[in-house]
């Protein structure tokens, strides 16, 4: 965690410090309500003990993170009775070049798998941490955001002939889902309450619900949809579910419903499919459903109990020969990738389980990219491990595996073209200086700078440029054929281009210096990327709001800040870090973005822009919206804006944004 | 209560465990000012916080003889809240409720006005991970086990809530 983030940490505790806990929390109170009276208190304790039979069963899971030595400062007196063998964390680092480069290993069979997690385990132990978990209590919803926002992109454009806005997505032709989606004739919106999705038939802006599909899971687990896909007059709803187990534990399953909307008021089930663990994302590619979850397997099980910690999918445990083992002596939980066909949906085509820390996933056009990153040994700087599965027609083939110093922002600092990957990575290193000053303590001083890697389709290093942007680290990037641009910050935000024509020999051929920085980048047009981020003070440091940028990228050796707009008292807004929330089409001159305004409280309101090249960007809409849950889209279909903020849809005549409708449901 | 203040956690544990809520009462005293903070920061309204903690403490009480590790107390019911405060998010009473700006009004609101604003416009997975830390102390990893995440997503997920926060928190 950097100074910044400790700052910011102790000023919202300084924020709290002064908050009056009521009267009915004092503890003599507290005191009163829990004290049974004499003459029922065998009703008392008839009432809690039946509260705990329904409610919650408390057990130990041994929880295994950081395998090799965290910083000093963890104290290991706390632990000192879970010390069992520093030496084997010790040696786990030289197993690790073995493993981490080349093919991906695959397990022998589940004893491997059980002994490997045993090890691990046990080695964590010093430490790793026992933590109790109120594992049976039903009434604790399964995440509702374990959706990675970081990990996908945008097609330049949406689909400009077929009249309608698309999903802004991070590659073009694999598709993301969402909370709001559009078939040209109706609008599918997830409600708040994330149990149902409505339809909204639409005519020249006028809206009414049509249907209601409700998810439900098996007998009495809990579910929770989080997107949604709308591809061929299918709804396919992905959903996180949770199971109370005989034994009282909670387990996390993922679920995909699909659902047959060609008469939209009367949607058919067609098919489920469950993978084990809690959902972190998916795509939906050529009439194929990608599903990836995390599963956190057991280590306080038997070995003959597998499905403790051998994650399932639609009920069957995962074979030994599709699940690859750790490249890092410390995964202690499986990223889980199953495939299944939207015109079969009730079975599955494929399914890998990969050992990981968790972390990114990229998606091309045929590969799958798994990059996760390892804090654990600061002293030779974060390393990130990238597994390549490729992906067809619902099969799954592990590829090939590596190790890049450095971390990664989000996925769209790491594209694919030509069979190469390109990757603008962050990188720390630690470089010790035991000087005389330091008192016999060796100073750690951390040095951060910047590489650019070219990977060839094994993952081999083809080319690479480093120690770029010294002190700063990468914001944004998007690559483009061959030409690759990213955005480095402390201060003042360099643009840079690169030349990636010959994947051995990448070079930068541009640089640009302008205050603030971008955080996402959109190619707008012929030779134009926008840029969303903020506006920084290059004297003062200040930020000074929410800026966009028209870049001119016409020449890439020379590319200029054509214009600027800083949205007048901006705080904040979503498209920051989740690129669906953004609405961005060169053809229909049209960028929509949320934005939180306000000096001393903050309003939520729906920005469209339009941008010329003479005047710049030009606001046409500011729509003020109330908080809800979830973040605002904006979509349209023909010549009408739809804004949806939770269970509300508001529509538009985008010719000159006068109101045409409203709905609530 | 004053007779168990010579106590140590774990005997106060071992007390409350066995039905006595004079200790359990001792045990609470202890962690209820940031299980309040933390239960204010995550919940959009004061009531709710208050209702949140006071559920967390009854079903706290109620399963006490299910703490196996008496000096975990803190992390456990820390754990417990964390639950409670989830299943409000997810009722259907909670959805219709207005926004913390409309409740400002609120009398023992007494949370700094820009740490409000900067909460308000984190989702409620980033509020809990932030609080957590704050008012918890728990590092990444811990939380990630309270929430069923993994290190790595804690971790990215603080940094962009606290990204986020320090544009209002200048």
């Amino acid at each position: 965690m950097g100074e910044q983030e400790k700052e910011l940490l102790d000023k919202i505790r300084a924020g709290a410090d002064h908050v009056d806990v009521p009267e009915g929390l004092e503890p003599e109170n507290i005191r009163k309500k829990l004290t049974p009276k004499k003459q029922r208190k065998w009703r008392s304790v008839y009432y809690y003990g039946a509260a705990c039979a329904c409610c919650l069963v408390l057990v130990g899971i041994l929880s295994v993170y950081g395998m090799k030595k965290p910083g000093s400062s963890e104290s290991s007196a706390d632990h000192a009775g879970e010390i069992s063998s520093q030496a084997q964390a010790k040696t786990a680092p030289e197993d690790q070049e073995d493993t981490s480069k080349g093919a991906i290993p695959a397990a022998g069979d589940y004893n491997q798998i059980y002994k490997y997690l045993k090890n691990a385990s046990e080695s964590a132990g010093a430490y790793g941490r026992v933590v109790y978990e109120e594992a049976a209590s039903m009434e604790s919803k399964s995440d509702e955001a374990a959706v990675q926002n970081t990990d996908s992109q945008a097609a330049a454009g949406t689909e400009a002939d077929s009249g309608y806005s698309d999903t802004n997505v991070r590659q073009e032709g694999v598709d993301e889902g969402d909370i709001v989606k559009t078939d040209g004739k109706y609008l599918y919106v997830l409600r708040e309450s994330r149990s149902r999705i409505s339809i909204i038939e639409q005519k020249d802006g006028k809206m009414n619900v049509v249907s209601e599909i409700a998810v439900e899971a098996d007998g009495d687990d809990q579910i929770t949809a989080e997107e949604f896909y709308v591809k061929d007059q299918k709804l396919i709803v992905i959903s996180n579910a949770m199971r109370e187990q005989k034994d009282g534990r909670v387990t996390s399953y993922t679920q995909a419903d699909t659902y047959d909307v060609s008469e939209a008021d009367q949607a058919k089930h067609l098919g489920t499919v469950t993978a084990d663990g809690n959902y972190s994302s998916s795509r939906l590619v050529d009439g194929y459903v990608y599903l990836f979850s995390t599963f956190y397997p057991r280590t306080d099980c038997s070995e003959d109990d597998a499905q403790g910690y051998v994650p399932a999918v639609n009920g069957g445990l995962i074979e030994p020969r599709d699940i690859y083992m750790p490249a890092w002596p410390s995964g202690n939980m499986y990223t889980l990738a199953a495939a299944f066909s939207v015109a079969e949906p009730g079975s599955v085509t494929d399914s890998k389980a990969v050992f990981s820390q968790g972390g990114l996933s990229y998606v091309s056009n045929g590969n799958i990219y798994l990059c996760d990153t390892n804090y654990s040994s600061p002293e030779d700087g974060e390393q990130t491990q990238i597994r390549k599965i490729a992906y067809k027609d619902g099969k799954l083939t592990p590829k090939a595996q590596n190790v890049i110093q450095g971390t990664i922002k989000d996925s769209f600092c790491i594209d694919e073209y030509k069979g190469y990957v390109r990757i603008a990575a962050t990188v720390n290193k630690v470089i010790t200086d035991e000087g005389l000053f330091s008192g016999g303590n060796a100073a750690a001083k951390r040095v951060t700078s910047n590489t650019l890697y070219v990977l060839n389709e094994k993952l081999e290093e083809a080319g690479k440029i480093s120690d770029l942007a010294k002190n700063e680290s990468v914001k944004s990037a998007r690559f483009f054929g061959n030409t690759g641009y990213f955005v480095t910050f402390r201060e003042i935000d360099p643009l840079f281009s690169v030349d990636l024509t010959d994947p051995k020999n990448p070079k930068i051929i541009g640089e640009l210096k302008i205050p603030g920085f971008s955080q996402y980048l959109h190619f707008f047009g012929d030779g134009q990327l926008l840029g969303i981020g903020e506006e920084v003070n290059a004297l003062t440091g200040e930020r000074e709001g929410i800026k966009l940028s028209m870049f001119d990228i016409s020449d890439p050796s020379n590319v200029k800040e054509e214009n600027k707009y800083i949205i007048p008292d901006s705080n904040y807004s979503e498209a920051l870090s989740d690129y669906k929330t953004v609405l961005i089409d060169s053809d229909k001159n049209l960028i929509g973005l949320s934005v939180h305004t306000g000096k001393y409280s903050s309003t939520l309101q729906y920005m469209i822009f339009s941008y010329d090249s003479e005047k710049g960007f030009i606001s046409n809409m500011e729509l003020e919206l109330g908080n809800t849950q979830m973040s605002p889209r904006g979509l349209y279909i023909g010549d009408i804006l739809y804004v949806v903020n939770g269970n509300t849809i508001q529509s538009f005549q985008m010719k000159d944004y006068k109101k045409i409708d409203d709905i609530v449901f | 209560m004053e007779e168990y203040g010579q106590c140590s956690i774990e005997e106060l544990a071992v007390l409350a465990k066995k039905g006595d809520a004079d200790a359990f009462s001792k045990l609470y005293e202890m962690v209820y000012r940031d299980l309040y903070r933390f239960a204010l920061c995550t919940m959009k309204h004061p009531q709710d916080a208050e209702d949140a903690v006071s559920e967390a403490v009854v079903k706290a009480y109620g399963n006490i003889r299910k703490l196996r590790k008496t000096e975990a107390f803190r992390s456990w019911i820390f754990q417990i809240l964390v639950n409670v405060c989830k299943k409000k998010w997810s009722s259907r009473e909670y959805e219709d409720q207005p926004i913390l700006e409309e409740m400002s009004e609120e009398k023992d609101y007494a949370l700094a006005q820009d740490v409000r604003n900067a909460f308000s416009i984190l989702s409620e997975e980033e509020r809990m991970i932030v609080s957590l830390s704050v008012f918890g102390g728990y590092k990444s990893a811990e939380i990630g086990e309270m929430l069923h995440l993994n290190a790595n997503t804690v971790r990215s997920k603080q940094s962009r809530a606290l990204e986020k926060m320090s544009l209002i928190l200048k």
